[in-house]
C-alpha cells in the first residue's frame, strides 16, 4: 500500500514528431495524490505538465508507465472496468469559452453528466440537481435556461465546474482554470474552489503556470522542467527556500506588484527553454544553469529524498540559496 | 521634461444600433521622453482601444469621437491617411501580444525587419539587411545573422517577441506603445522582455505600456494610469500609486494580487464583473461593485481632481476633500 489515492510510475509519454523525431513531453516521472490534498504541478509551457495531468485520470494512454487508483492499476483496465470508476474524475479546462457547447443551455450543459453516468433520471429531478449545482457554484438559477454566451467568463468557469462536480468526483484535474480570467475574478474562482473542496472531500491535481495562484492553492508542490520533476515538497517551504536552481530562478523572475521589489537583472535566467524533441543530456537544465558542471551534462540526477522534499540535482541549494 | 505623446480628452468608440457605446471615455495622458508609462485594467476598460487611438488604427465601425492626440507637439486626429502611415514604423510604433499574429507566417524574419526600414527609407537591400542582424542582435537575438534566414515558426514564443521588438524600434520611433508585450509569454522570458524596455526607455524611447498584471507595471513603469469602464480612475507616479492607492477599484485590485509568500485562506476579491459597455451604468462605471458606493454616484460621473503632487483620483470619495 502505498497511501496514494491516485499514483502514477514511472510516466512517460512520447509524441511522434515526423521523420524518425521523437517529442518527449514526460519521461519517467512519478507522482502520488493524497486523498484530501492539493497537488500543484508548476512549469513553462512545454513542460509536460498538461501531459502528466491527463495521464494521471486516463485522458490520455502513456507510452509507458502505469498509474493506480486506491492502489488498482487504472492503465491496464478493460475499457469496461474503467467506466466502472470513470465518475472518479473529472477536469476543469483553462478556456471557459472554448469548453462549453455554445448551442446547449445551462440546464443541459450541467445536465449532461447527470444523465450519462444516470445519477438522477426524471426531467423534474434533474432539473432540481441542476438548480443545486448552480447554487453551490454561484451562478443565480433565473439564468437556467441561457446559453454559454451570455455569460462573462468567470461564471462560464462556474458552469465548467459545477459540471465537472456533477457526478462526486474524487479527483479534480485543474488546468489552468484561471488563467484566462482577469485578476480579480481569478480570486473569486480560487475561493469557489477551495470552498468545494472543503464542501466535497475533493482531491486537486492543479497544473498553472502562476506561481503565486499555486502558492495559494496547493498543500504540495511539483516543479517541472521539460518533461521531468526537478522539485517537490510542501510548497511554503519549497517557496522559501527552493533547492533546485531552476525553482529559485523561476521564483526570481515572477514581476512582484511592489515597484520597491524591482527584478535585479543579473539574477535572471538566459536563454530559452530547450526543445523536448532533443532534449539536453545529463540534467535537462545544465544548458541554462549558471551552476552547471561537467557532471550536469554528463549525468542524470536522481531525485532524492530529504524528508518531505525531493530534488534532482547534484548540488542543491542550501537554504541560503548557495 | 519634454512629453512625446500627449493625448487630450479623447473619446472612441462604435456606433451601435442608433445609439453610441464610449468605449474610451475623456482619457488624458502624457507620455514623457525616456520614460515608460503604463496603463493598468482589466479586459474591456478601454486601455486596448485607447492604444489603437493613438496609432490610428481603430477600424470602421469604431472611431475616434472627439479629442486630440499630439506627436511631439503635431495633432494626430484628423491628420491625413497618407502622413500617418509616414509616421507609423518611423516616429511611433506598436508591438502586440501575441507575435505570431503579427508576423507573416511564409515570409524569413530577416526580410521582415528588413521591410521595415525600406518602407520608410531609400537603402539597399545588404544595408538593410547589414542594419536589421544588428537591431535583431542589440534586441538580444542570439546568432542574428542565422536567426533571419528562419520563418516564424521556427523560433519560440520570446524570439519571436524579440523580432517584433526589433521591427518596431529598427527606425529609432520617439513613442513605442506595447500592448501587453509579455502576456503570452513564459515567467523567465517575461522577465527578459521587461529588461529589454527599461534598455529601450533608457535610449530616450517613450514607452507606453499596457498591462493588465500588476506585477509588470511596478517592474518597469515610473507612471501609472488605472483604467476602469473607459476612463481613467486614477493616476499617479509608480511608487505613490503603490505607497498610496486611493480608488476603490484600485484598492480593490492591488489586495487581488497574491503573495508568493503565501497569506490567508480566502483570497481578496472584488464582487461583481466588469460591466457591459452596453449597458453602462449613469454615474461612476465602478459604482455597482463598490462596497462604498453612495447615492450620488449611481448618478453623477465624478471628475477628476488632483489630490497633490499630481496623484489624480476619480472618485467622490475624495471630491469633497479636495473642494474645502
Amino acid at each position: 500500500m502505498s497511501g496514494y489515492l491516485l499514483e502514477g510510475k514511472d510516466l512517460t509519454k512520447e509524441f511522434p514528431a515526423g521523420k524518425n523525431k521523437t517529442v518527449h513531453a514526460v519521461s519517467k516521472v512519478s507522482l502520488g495524490l493524497v486523498e484530501g490534498e492539493t497537488l500543484g504541478l508548476v512549469g513553462e509551457s512545454g513542460c509536460g505538465k498538461s501531459t502528466l495531468g491527463r495521464m494521471m485520470i486516463r485522458a490520455l494512454k502513456p507510452t509507458s508507465g502505469e498509474v493506480f487508483f486506491r492502489s488498482r492499476p487504472l492503465t491496464a483496465m478493460s475499457g469496461k472496468e474503467f467506466a466502472a470508476v470513470r465518475r472518479s474524475f473529472q477536469m476543469i479546462f483553462q478556456d471557459p469559452y472554448a469548453s462549453l457547447d455554445p448551442r446547449m443551455t445551462v440546464r443541459d450543459l450541467i445536465a449532461e453528466p447527470l444523465e450519462t453516468h444516470h445519477i438522477c433520471s426524471g426531467k423534474k429531478e434533474i432539473t432540481e440537481r441542476v438548480l443545486e449545482l448552480m447554487d453551490a457554484v454561484g451562478v443565480p438559477g433565473d439564468f437556467l435556461y441561457r446559453y454559454p454566451h451570455q455569460f462573462s467568463g468567470g461564471q462560464r468557469q462556474r458552469i465548467g465546474i459545477a459540471r465537472a462536480v456533477a457526478q462526486d468526483p474524487e479527483v479534480i484535474v485543474c488546468d489552468e482554470p484561471v488563467s484566462a480570467l482577469d485578476v480579480s475574478v481569478q480570486n473569486q474562482i480560487l475561493n469557489l474552489l477551495s470552498d468545494l473542496k472543503r464542501k466535497r472531500t475533493l482531491t486537486y491535481l492543479f497544473i498553472s503556470h502562476d506561481l503565486s495562484v499555486v502558492r495559494h492553492i496547493s498543500d504540495r508542490v511539483c516543479v517541472m522542467f521539460l518533461g521531468k520533476i526537478c522539485e517537490s515538497g510542501p510548497t511554503g517551504e519549497v517557496w522559501a527556500a527552493p533547492a533546485h536552481p531552476y525553482t529559485s530562478f523561476l521564483l526570481r523572475a515572477v514581476p512582484k506588484a511592489d515597484p520597491k521589489e524591482r527584478t535585479d537583472a543579473s539574477l535572471l535566467l538566459t536563454g530559452e527553454i530547450p526543445s523536448p524533441i532533443d532534449p539536453p543530456t545529463g540534467c535537462r537544465f545544465h544548458t541554462r544553469c549558471p551552476f552547471a558542471v561537467k557532471q550536469c551534462a554528463e549525468e542524470e540526477p536522481p531525485l532524492r529524498t530529504r524528508g518531505e522534499r525531493t530534488v534532482a540535482c547534484h548540488f542543491p541549494l542550501d537554504r541560503n540559496g548557495t | 521634461m519634454h512629453n512625446i505623446l500627449e493625448v487630450r480628452h479623447l473619446s472612441a468608440g462604435f456606433s451601435a444600433r442608433k445609439s453610441e457605446v464610449k468605449a474610451v471615455d475623456d482619457v488624458s495622458l502624457l507620455v514623457p521622453e525616456g520614460k515608460i508609462v503604463g496603463i493598468v485594467g482589466e479586459s474591456g476598460c478601454g486601455k486596448s482601444m485607447t492604444a489603437r487611438a493613438v496609432m490610428g488604427l481603430i477600424r470602421y465601425p469604431g472611431r475616434v469621437i472627439s479629442g486630440s492626440v499630439l506627436l511631439d507637439g503635431r495633432e494626430l486626429v484628423g491628420m491625413p491617411e497618407k502622413e500617418k502611415r509616414a509616421l507609423r514604423g518611423s516616429k511611433m510604433s506598436m508591438i502586440f501580444q501575441e507575435p505570431m499574429t503579427s508576423l507573416n507566417p511564409v515570409m524569413k524574419v530577416g526580410r521582415q525587419v528588413e521591410e521595415a526600414i525600406r518602407i520608410h527609407e531609400k537603402v539597399s537591400r545588404e544595408e538593410a539587411a547589414h542594419r536589421s542582424v544588428e537591431i535583431l542582435t542589440s534586441v538580444g537575438v542570439p546568432e542574428a545573422e542565422k536567426r533571419c534566414l528562419c520563418y516564424p515558426h521556427q523560433l519560440s514564443g520570446g524570439l519571436r517577441q524579440r523580432v517584433m521588438i526589433a521591427m518596431a524600434m529598427i527606425l529609432d520611433p520617439r513613442l513605442l506603445i506595447a500592448d501587453e508585450p509579455t502576456t503570452a509569454l513564459d515567467v523567465t522570458v517575461e522577465a527578459q522582455i521587461l529588461q529589454l524596455m527599461r534598455t529601450l526607455s533608457s535610449g530616450g524611447t517613450g514607452i507606453l505600456l499596457i498591462s493588465h498584471d500588476l506585477g509588470v507595471i511596478a517592474q518597469v513603469c515610473d507612471h501609472v494610469y488605472v483604467m476602469y469602464a473607459g476612463r481613467i480612475v486614477e493616476s499617479a507616479e509608480t511608487a505613490e500609486l503603490f505607497d498610496r492607492p486611493l480608488h476603490p477599484y484600485t484598492r480593490g485590485l492591488l489586495n487581488s494580487v497574491r503573495s508568493l509568500r503565501g497569506g490567508g485562506d480566502v483570497l481578496d476579491t472584488i464582487p461583481g464583473v466588469v460591466p457591459n459597455l452596453m449597458r453602462m451604468p449613469a454615474g461612476c462605471g465602478f459604482s455597482p461593485r463598490c462596497l462604498e458606493c453612495r447615492e450620488e454616484c449611481v448618478r453623477d460621473v465624478p471628475r477628476l481632481v488632483d489630490e497633490g503632487d499630481g496623484h489624480l483620483i476619480r472618485c467622490f470619495l475624495y471630491e469633497g476633500e479636495a473642494a474645502e
